[in-house]
């Protein structure tokens, strides 16, 4: 038994470790609310309401052009009702970086709610659809929803 | 007669070492940003299936396919897995914060020492170094690798985020501090590691330049990708690849050296360490990776006759088997290529 415990000190101890960060993790979801419930468990942490946009606020002075930084601060803007907004930052977002999936959903998503033009909207779908081909399905089933009916999905690649 | 300044020896022959641990980073730089600009999003899945896959299961391979090394290490080898999956399993579910805090500073940590694991077979194998040069490495390796998660524009973004998951809401000035002491003491500790090989030198030990080499080329790929890019998937194409087939390349060959020098090695690793038979062992990788799509991917769904994977808890299964499948891996070389045990000498 002893050797056991030897053997497998570092693994315990890693344990140990590990649940009591979880306490304090689960204590501080339980006083502050500040992650968003998750929809499945692949999901990431995510922050929500004015926690992420403390952070968006840090991060874009930190880091003023990088598309993480203006990717936040368009998801706090639409959390917050103002998509106009949101959809400013994208724009900087999709300048540094364009093959990000997140940042190509969100913008189509924001460019359906703000009423922008289909064919832009089309365009940036398509964009996703060839990048992506992993969701390509997904994708179509979801925005051919979400822009009434209105996007076409003939091309394959 | 004195030792030379400079005793060249190589992990594994010249033409490998030019090959697989100089010229592999920056060919997988190209890579990435080849990638990056031109393949579709799917790229880093590509690489994660083909290269670090299989670079789990040939630790897997070696160990539990070795009754020597079974025996030496059997505790844990039979109970870490269980230990990790279950923890896995219940971090998913009840505290996600500390399962993505666990695996990205573990996979850090297991990622240059790897590197450090090279570093020390290089001086090995030269009789390069002082007693101290270990410790030295080591040093130089926390150091500077810490120094490029806390510094680059990637990385900072990454760390800053969480702190503020974790309720440590660190503003611009803070990190701003945080990143020039970083830079000051890798500066600094820089200088120390220069001094130290000049002490080496005038005390009569030799150093192996490919050692320094293969460490520039190693962290060329980590700086550069962290301080270019955007995205993390070309930093991960581009370190996935290089961590994993160099991880490959020594685990064939220290497979081969000890076939060759060991009579009673298992016949299996001995058949697959003959040059011959090279394509059996990729052929074992693609089966690996195929395995691990059907649990991974949802696939075992349309394979279980609609009885297995339809219960609540399956993505939850295929997300523990993905997170402790790499922490395992991540304990098992923690110990199993430790470069001073005898045994272990013999596979280099």
């Amino acid at each position: 038994m002893v050797s056991w415990f030897r053997n497998l000190s570092i693994v315990i101890a890693i344990m140990v470790a590990a649940g009591i960060m979880a306490l304090v993790e689960r204590g501080q979801l339980r006083e502050h609310g500040h992650i968003v419930p998750r929809t499945n468990v692949k999901a990431l942490p995510q922050l929500q309401e004015e926690h992420l946009l403390v952070l968006a606020e840090k991060l874009l002075e930190i880091h003023p052009t990088r598309a993480e930084s203006n990717l936040l601060m368009a998801k706090a803007m639409i959390e917050a009702g103002k998509p106009d907004k949101a959809l400013r930052y994208l724009e900087m977002a999709l300048e540094a970086e364009r093959h990000d999936q997140r940042l190509l959903f969100l913008y189509a998503q924001v460019l359906i709610d703000t009423g922008a033009e289909i064919e832009k909207v089309q365009a940036v779908v398509d964009e996703m659809r060839r990048y992506f081909p992993r969701t390509r399905e997904k994708v179509e089933t979801y925005f051919a929803r979400a822009a009434g009916g209105r996007l076409r999905f003939d091309a394959t690649y | 007669m004195p030792n030379p300044a400079f005793q060249v020896a190589y992990v594994i022959d010249r033409r490998n070492d030019i090959l697989w641990f100089l010229a592999l980073p920056f060919a997988a730089v190209l890579f990435a940003v080849f990638a990056q600009q031109n393949l579709p999003g799917g790229a880093l899945v590509g690489v994660t299936l083909w290269i670090t896959v299989p670079h789990f299961m040939l630790t897997g391979v070696r160990l539990y396919g070795t009754p020597e090394e079974y025996s030496r290490w059997r505790d844990r080898l039979v109970w870490s897995p269980v230990l990790l999956i279950g923890l896995a399993f219940v971090l998913i579910k009840y505290a996600p914060l500390t399962l993505v805090l666990l695996i990205l500073l573990w996979d850090h940590q297991h990622s240059f020492m790897q590197q450090h694991g090279f570093a020390r077979i290089y001086d090995r194998k030269a009789g390069a170094g002082s007693l101290s040069t270990k410790n030295f490495d080591l040093a130089f390796n926390w150091i500077f690798f810490g120094n490029m998660l806390i510094v680059s524009p990637l990385f900072s973004t990454i760390w800053v985020s969480m702190l503020h998951q974790w309720r440590i809401p660190i503003g611009a000035e803070s990190v701003e501090m945080i990143q020039s002491v970083s830079w000051v003491i890798t500066a600094v500790y820089g200088l120390v590691y220069v001094a130290h090989a000049v002490y080496c030198v005038r005390q009569g030990h030799s150093l192996n330049p490919l050692k320094y080499l293969f460490l520039l080329a190693s962290y060329f790929l980590w700086y550069y990708t962290s301080f270019t890019s955007e995205y993390l998937m070309v930093y991960a194409v581009a370190h996935r690849i290089m961590h994993g087939v160099q991880y490959n390349v020594m685990i064939y060959y220290f497979n081969k050296h000890l076939s060759e020098r060991n009579p009673e090695h298992p016949s299996l690793l001995r058949y697959l360490a003959q040059p011959q038979n090279i394509v059996v062992g990729i052929l074992l990788c693609v089966a690996c990776t195929i395995v691990w799509v059907v649990l991974t991917e949802g696939h075992l769904r349309d394979l279980g006759f609609g009885f297995v994977g339809f219960g609540g808890n399956f993505d939850l299964f295929s997300f523990s088997l993905i997170s402790s499948v790499a922490m395992i891996h991540y304990w098992f070389d923690a110990f199993i290529w430790k470069t001073r045990q005898p045994e272990i000498q013999k596979g280099l």
